[in-house]
């Protein structure tokens, strides 16, 4: 009995530990760990990272991809190409920029899909040629993503 | 105000150029922000042209202009009528002693190679070879030395603009723009970068 109290946070720990691994990241990536959100990161620093807001303000797709739209390029953002997605049967807008950093031209993609009542949004960035390489792989896994198993909380 | 100092600074170097005897070198560097680098390429080169200057080097970060010495200041005020000039570097430097060395040797190099010519019309055959090597490093020296002469005057005469483009990049820090939904103020390359640094 007393063994038996023992192991259960044991594996309630191993559980979540589990949960963190769960996390889907393109090849070549590696990880970050001990984050709540799903971060990876390339050896020539290509960003991926996948985040959740509340829809608080209920719009749906159609509204959030003309807000989306609108604020990057108010912000100064060189809008490249846009397009539909899908993440796993969930239907998403995706969104390629340019925007420089220092000397360095990047490559900045956002996508964004509606679910649950959340917002769910997947970024990526990287140096342009450095990008160029991981694209295809980025590209596959937000079509694979199962954005519910993405966090923890 | 600040324009009225810088213009005052200039005028003083000229007059100080003025009195160094006009044996000087000018070289003017300038740092200036076109928006478009091709445009202003082309007006500067085409206003040293105009000048009687010609530019020997042009990019798309700077051109090298060589305008005649007593023209500098139109070729200045020209650049800062059309663009702000952010740095500029104006130096003015006497060469009339180094011209001076410079003609001192080669008058002695010249007259000794007529002195070699007398030795070798008198020579012997067997020292001929000796002193034709001689004459034949002399001849080089004097050559260069004239090169040297052509240049130094060639400074005098012409004076140097370098202008250096300097191109702005908006960065990401600026690239923000308020929004009332607040997830997106939330997103943007500044915040993803610094978020996984």
């Amino acid at each position: 009995m007393m063994v038996s109290r023992m192991v259960y946070p044991v594996l309630i720990a191993l559980f979540l530990l589990g949960c963190e691994r769960a996390y889907v990241k393109p090849d070549g990536f590696a990880p970050y760990l001990n984050t709540y959100e799903n971060r990876a990161v390339t050896p020539d620093r290509v960003v991926y990272r996948v985040r959740k807001f509340e829809n608080k303000k209920g719009g749906d797709l159609a509204f959030w991809k003309v807000a989306l739209k609108t604020h990057m390029k108010d912000s100064g953002y060189i809008i490249l190409s846009d397009e539909d997605v899908v993440a796993k049967e969930t239907p998403g807008y995706l969104l390629k920029m340019a925007a420089p950093v220092a000397n360095q031209d990047y490559i900045y993609l956002i996508s964004i899909f509606i679910k649950d009542d959340n917002l769910y949004v997947i970024e990526s960035a990287g140096e342009i040629n450095v990008f160029a390489k991981y694209e295809r792989n980025i590209l596959q896994t937000i079509n694979s993503t199962d954005l519910r198993g993405q966090f923890t909380n | 105000m600040k324009k009225n100092l810088h213009h005052f600074s200039f005028l003083l170097l000229l007059f100080i150029q003025s009195i160094a005897h006009g044996q000087t070198a000018i070289n003017n560097e300038l740092n200036i922000k076109p928006g478009n680098v091709d445009d202003a390429g082309e007006k500067l080169a085409h206003k040293a042209s105009m000048l009687d200057g010609y530019f020997t080097t042009r990019s798309n970060t700077g051109i090298t202009l060589k305008v005649p010495a007593t023209k500098t200041t139109d070729m200045q005020q020209f650049v800062e009528e059309n663009w702000r000039v952010y740095q500029q570097i104006y130096s003015v430097k006497d060469i009339g002693i180094e011209i001076l060395q410079a003609r001192s040797k080669l008058t002695a190099k010249e007259e000794l190679l007529d002195e070699y010519q007398r030795i070798l019309n008198e020579s012997k055959s067997s020292s001929i070879i000796k002193v034709s090597t001689a004459q034949s490093k002399l001849v080089g020296e004097i050559e260069e030395l004239r090169g040297r002469l052509n240049l130094l005057n060639h400074q005098i005469k012409y004076a140097q603009f370098t202008i250096n483009f300097t191109i702005d990049r908006p960065g990401i820090e600026n690239m923000r723009s308020r929004s009332s939904f607040p997830w997106l103020n939330e997103i943007g390359l500044d915040r993803l970068l610094g978020d996984m640094e």
